[in-house]
């Protein structure tokens, strides 16, 4: 299944033009951030019962790349409301397409996003399967905890 | 969102988090006020936890206070000289506890609210920015112990 996840924002990523050079798979015991700049969307089952988090994981220059590929090579600050908002919709629409795979029957909450140098970060006691792309010297991870 | 349903919302967030953290601590949390956020942008230091949730609408609770009060939490919980693992522990536990109450009582009082929670995330550190969503949020800073516990709620009607 992650393998089709990975496969998922590949695709997505493609339609902006990004594409990825190499991906990594981790598992982790419980689910935690690796960079300061993360966007998180929560996974509500109808009907109570499944419940999750994705973690949407940018290094700064990844980001930055991304951001220039979808507003067409204008150049934005990546701190600006227009530059966390692409990557907020960027994050809602990846958490959208794979949740298909992951939980048909679930919905996914509102992103958050979130910045913190050196900050430590606990987004679910679960175990974590972690995706991370590489493209160029930059990585991009997606994280996803579901019970 | 019409306005009434807005205040029952906030009220009962606000009515869960004095409530849970007065039953674990034994101290009593003071509302100083709520005010309609005008930005985006939630800037915070400390101990942070937030739970989304979703149905007739969605959104997502957010509650930062200082170490001490979250050691105090902790406390409460039953344990002692926390590392920030056991205060991330704490936060999570608390804000869990704080948005199934109000959401119990949000899903008693507004009809076909169906609200349900996703697992609460926390986070520690210094100048930590939050950024919302397309989504309106409000403010409310509560006191006890001579400090201060922000809750901000931001909430968005479902389509």
């Amino acid at each position: 299944m992650i393998q089709e996840l990975a496969g998922i924002t590949q695709g997505v990523l493609a339609t902006f033009g990004v594409q990825i050079d190499d991906v990594k798979f981790l598992k982790e015991p419980m689910h935690k951030t690796s960079t300061p700049l993360c966007v998180i969307v929560g996974i509500v089952g109808k009907d109570g019962e499944r419940k999750g988090v994705f973690s949407f994981e940018y290094q700064q220059s990844f980001a930055k790349n991304v951001l220039q590929a979808m507003l067409g090579g204008y150049e934005v600050d990546l701190f600006s409301e227009m530059g966390i908002s692409a990557l907020l919709e960027l994050s809602n629409m990846l958490g959208g397409n794979m949740l298909g795979v992951v939980a048909p029957q679930a919905v996914t909450t509102p992103p958050t996003a979130v910045f913190g140098q050196n900050m430590k970060t606990l987004l679910n006691v679960l175990e974590c399967y972690k995706m991370v792309f590489i493209m160029q010297n930059s990585s991009f991870s997606i994280g996803i905890s579901i019970v | 969102m019409d306005k009434n349903t807005e205040i029952q919302v906030i009220q009962s967030f606000i009515r869960s988090m004095c409530n849970v953290f007065s039953t674990l601590t034994e101290k009593k949390l003071v509302p100083r006020g709520v005010e309609q956020s005008d930005t985006l942008v939630v800037k915070v230091s400390g101990v942070v936890v937030i739970v989304s949730f979703s149905g007739l609408f969605s959104g997502r609770l957010l509650v930062s206070m200082p170490k001490e009060l979250t050691g105090i939490i902790y406390k409460g919980l039953g344990g002692e000289n926390p590392s920030d693992d056991d205060l991330l522990l704490a936060a999570n536990e608390f804000g869990n506890m704080v948005a199934g109450n109000a959401v119990t009582e949000i899903n008693n009082i507004i009809k076909g609210a169906n609200i349900r929670l996703s697992p609460p995330s926390s986070f520690i550190g210094d100048d930590l920015v939050f950024f919302n969503f397309k989504m309106s949020a409000h403010n409310i800073l509560l006191d006890a112990e001579n400090l201060t516990i922000r809750l901000n709620v931001a909430l968005r009607e479902e389509k």
